[in-house]
């Protein structure tokens, strides 16, 4: 009773001082903490949910690749039913995912909104995925291509991948600043890449060998020379001449090439891409040949196991040997009209001239030179998208019809001689077996 | 009587007892507004992180956000500081300002500092920059040491179409 009477009464004050601090900053700070995690655990539910929709995409590019190959089209089987039947089956097989045993609100879903573009070449489709975790909802609309359905292949597609991919500058210990000139009579092997940045000259019976090269120069090889690249080669300007060889492995991305006398050969076994050619000698290319300017072949003889294509004016001299082609020769002769007086031309493929006008009798400037087609031939008219097939003009005849007036065979089913000396052991990819989807764009919506 | 009682009696207070009592209070009082202000100065701190936490989250999903949907952007800072965003896509573009009075934005994208000098071009019709490293660090004018880094890596599954813009 005395304790009580005596207390001055400062314990309750601050007793009552504090739980007024907790009681105000305490649910203050609650609410933040708890608004921010709420906001944190949606924008991480979006997230999810993108995630999830990305996922279905992939499933879905999946599956249908499995149906293609576990479902062959059949030849009498109509493309846009096959389709349908495909994306039908991906749509129940991603219903039946579960994406989190612990979660079984998060889920995808194929919509049932699939535009096709059906072609025997590349089949065209959009569908839209939606990706779900509970309430938060993101959909991926995705652009796919799917080759390999029809019977044609793909070989546009696979020369132009070829001029796209310009390799990167090599880094090795083999790098030189300056000019290189190797001593005549020397051989020289360079267990490494090689990068001149400013060319190189070799001459008189010397001898060079490197893995990748790479040239920032202009490149002279003379005089019985051989140079060989056991990997790719980026150069410039390459001139070689009397009896030399330049031999690369891989693919061969140059802008001149010129061999003005003597008997050169150019051996690329894969593919080459100039921007130019004046060519006397021989010229081997074990894939695919694609000249973006003109072409000059004076005493030449080409072989190309791919397709070749030349996107300037061709010119073959009458001093020219057979030229022969593997698959498609493609000559687009918006820059010129083709003059051909060398010896035959065979094509394993099709002849295909691109941007010819409608008012020309005439594809060719001069055309001395009978050019056998083992497929069709396919011109291509300005402006206009679809080709007119072997048309009954220019010269163009079936090859069991040709005539003296006639210099153009198609359906021809002679035999061609592709062999490649050193490049026997690298084959041209075969016409795609299996059907591949590729996705092109997956648009977020 | 009562006077000389009251002030003779036992219950009274010395003067010594008086000036125990007011230094023990004012020990008492000193001690517990120290504790407060450190309370309140903590409180606030803590607030100022839980923002600034949720900032960078709301700067990287806005950048999320115009990877996936663009077909190219530009991060730079503008005079004021902020940081900004302008995006393209297709035919429209625009562009989006982020950042307050109250923190600095440091950004680096694959390891490249974003100056206001130096914006950074991002090109999503390229294949290399489909997935890019993001750094961001936001720091507060007043206590710099709560500074709250988040380091992310955004992505799309394709780059933008080149055929589109065409």
């Amino acid at each position: 009773m005395k304790r009580i009477q005596n207390d001055s009464g400062a314990a309750l004050v601050i007793v009552l001082l504090i739980a007024a601090v907790v009681l105000t900053l305490g649910p203050l700070l609650a609410a933040g903490a708890i608004s921010a995690a709420k906001q944190q655990k949606d924008r991480e539910a979006e997230d999810r949910a993108v995630d999830i929709a990305e996922m279905g995409v992939t499933y879905a590019i999946e599956e249908a690749n499995q149906y293609m190959k576990d479902h062959p089209l059949e030849k009498e089987e109509k493309l846009e039913k096959y389709l349908t039947e495909m994306f039908r089956f991906v749509q129940t097989k991603m219903e039946q995912v579960v994406i989190d045993h612990d979660h079984p609100n998060r889920k995808f879903h194929l919509q049932d909104n699939i535009y096709v573009t059906p072609s025997n070449t590349k089949t065209k489709a959009t569908f839209r995925v939606e990706g779900m975790d509970g309430r938060k909802i993101r959909v991926i609309e995705a652009d796919i291509e799917i080759t390999g359905l029809g019977k044609e292949s793909n070989q546009e597609e696979d020369w132009r991948e070829v001029v796209e991919t310009i390799p990167k500058k090599p880094t090795t210990r083999y790098t030189f600043h300056t000019e290189i000139v190797w001593s005549k009579n020397m051989t020289t092997h360079y267990n490494d890449h090689l990068v001149l940045e400013q060319g190189g000259r070799m001459s008189n019976n010397s001898t060079v060998s490197a893995n990748n090269v790479y040239s920032e120069g202009d490149f002279f090889i003379e005089n019985h020379t051989t140079f060989i690249a056991n990997g790719f080669a980026k150069l410039e300007n390459l001139s070689i001449d009397n009896n030399s060889l330049f031999e690369v492995s891989g693919n061969c991305y140059g802008k001149q090439l010129t061999s003005l006398n003597g008997n050169p050969l150019v051996r690329i076994c894969g593919s080459a891409v100039f921007t130019d050619i004046y060519m006397d000698g021989a010229l081997e290319i074990g894939r695919h040949l694609i000249v973006k300017n003109a072409v000059y072949f004076r005493n030449a003889s080409v072989k190309v196991k791919g397709t070749a294509v030349f996107q300037g004016p061709l010119i073959i001299d009458k001093g020219s040997n057979e030229m022969e082609i593997g698959q498609d020769l493609i000559l687009d002769v918006r820059k010129g009209k083709p003059s051909i007086e060398g010896k035959t031309i065979k094509v394993g493929g099709n002849l295909i001239l691109k941007e010819v006008d409608r008012r020309d009798v005439s594809l060719f400037q001069t055309l001395k030179s009978e050019i056998y087609v083992a497929g069709d031939v396919l011109v291509y008219y300005k402006g206009e998208h679809d080709p007119e097939i072997n048309p009954a003009k220019f010269g163009i005849v079936p090859y069991h019809m040709q005539n003296k007036s006639s210099s153009i065979f198609y359906g021809w089913s002679g035999n061609l001689n592709l062999d490649i000396g050193q490049c026997s052991n690298i084959d041209l990819p075969e016409e795609p077996i299996d059907p591949q989807i590729k996705l092109v764009e997956a648009k977020y919506k | 009587m009562n006077k000389a009682r009251f002030i003779h009696g036992e219950s009274g207070m010395t003067i010594v007892e008086v000036l125990a009592a007011l230094s023990i209070f004012v020990v008492l009082v000193g001690s517990l507004y120290g504790i407060l202000v450190q309370t309140v100065g903590h409180f606030q701190r803590l607030k100022d992180r839980n923002e600034l936490s949720e900032q960078a989250a709301y700067i990287t999903a806005i950048l999320t956000e115009v990877h996936r949907k663009s077909q190219s952007y530009v991060i730079q800072f503008n005079p004021e500081g902020q940081l900004e965003l302008t995006y393209e896509n297709g035919l429209t573009e625009k562009t989006t300002e982020i950042g307050r009075d109250d923190y600095f934005i440091d950004v680096r994208i694959n390891h490249v500092q974003v100056t206001k000098e130096k914006p950074v071009f991002i090109d999503l019709k390229e294949e290399e920059n489909k997935s890019i490293q993001v750094l961001l660090t936001l720091k507060p004018k007043h206590y710099p040491e709560n500074e709250v880094t988040v380091a992310t890596t955004v992505s799309r599954m394709t780059p933008a179409n080149k055929e589109e813009e065409e």
